[in-house]
């Protein structure tokens, strides 16, 4: 097995990975809903594809993490509570491995980008993302704008948790837009 | 994909996934961690590394026996491999030698799956 990123989200206790077709949706209350201009969104979903109206969540949806203010967070719902607060459960957890052979990983950046050119904001949104035990949210825009993540040492497994949010500055749906990991390994 | 080869201060080749190096360390390591231990109980240094991809090699050699030895310290060279992914699942795979000289860190990346090589050059910081 080669080395890949493989993303996941927790619903109830089990893990589940995405597809190759899975994308990640920010709505309103429930999914299909639109999220208001300068609003943070109030439900995250998968999707199957960009204008396919496909809701891809296993059983209980991925836990909505919403932007409140530059340290705190609303957990699906929950009151605020400060960012310290989200557990790995509560995010996307990305997994790099090719499954047996131990290495270490290194210059770890997440950022968000408009899907075509890594040093590109995305258009028409501000992206919102933390990692747990962040006290702080970060604003990646464009590759110069990551959020970097800690080095690992030598492990089969490596596990980055991270969690978004997003509003839109001006109305429409959002396609030039996507997330990246990068890390260097040996 | 691509592969690296580096010779040592010894004479010696090792080729990365090397038999010998997993006969010496049996645990499931990279190869170039194994290599690295290695070379530490030997009292080993790289002198040159070659990067395959695609057929072509991509050499840097540091021997102080060539023609135009270097006079300044190298204080580090090595291998790394990049890789990304997006959250539309596409992925990019590159792989580089660097040197470090003074506080310059010099990388010749690899793009594994083009081909195409480029130097990139950053400031070491500590």
């Amino acid at each position: 097995m080669a080395f890949a990123f493989t993303w996941a989200w927790q619903s109830g206790s089990t893990w589940h990975n995405f597809s190759a077709d899975n994308m990640i949706g920010f709505y309103g209350t429930s999914y299909g809903d639109k999220v208001t201009v300068n609003s943070y969104q109030d439900s995250h979903h998968l999707r199957t594809s960009s204008g396919n109206d496909t809701d891809a969540c296993v059983g209980p949806h991925m836990t909505n993490l919403k932007y409140i203010s530059g340290s705190t967070v609303s957990i699906s719902g929950s009151n605020e509570t400060n960012i310290s607060n989200v557990a790995t459960g509560d995010c996307i957890r990305i997994r790099f491995t090719d499954g047996s052979t131990s290495v270490s990983t290194e210059n770890v950046k997440f950022y968000s980008y408009d899907g075509t050119t890594d040093a590109t904001a995305p258009t028409g949104l501000t992206p919102k993302c933390l990692t747990t035990g962040a006290s702080a949210w970060v604003t990646p825009t464009g590759s110069a704008g990551y959020m970097p993540m800690a080095d690992q040492g030598s492990e089969i497994n490596h596990d980055y948790f991270v969690g978004l949010s997003a509003t839109p500055t001006s109305v429409g749906e959002k396609t030039d837009f996507a997330w990246k990991i990068s890390l260097d390994y040996y | 994909m691509g592969k690296w080869i580096i010779s040592l201060s010894n004479g010696e080749t090792i080729i990365e996934n090397s038999e010998r190096l997993n006969e010496l360390y049996s645990d499931n390591r990279s190869t170039y961690q194994k290599l690295l231990q290695y070379m530490k109980e030997n009292n080993l240094l790289i002198r040159s590394i070659r990067i395959q991809v695609n057929g072509r090699t991509h050499t840097f050699s540091i021997s102080p026996k060539g023609k135009f030895p270097t006079f300044i310290e190298v204080k580090d060279i090595g291998y790394r491999r990049k890789f990304t992914m997006n959250s539309n699942g596409e992925k990019e795979e590159f792989i580089n030698y660097y040197i470090i000289i003074g506080n310059i860190k010099m990388m010749m990346w690899i793009d594994e799956n083009s081909g195409d090589s480029w130097m990139q050059c950053e400031e070491v910081i500590g």
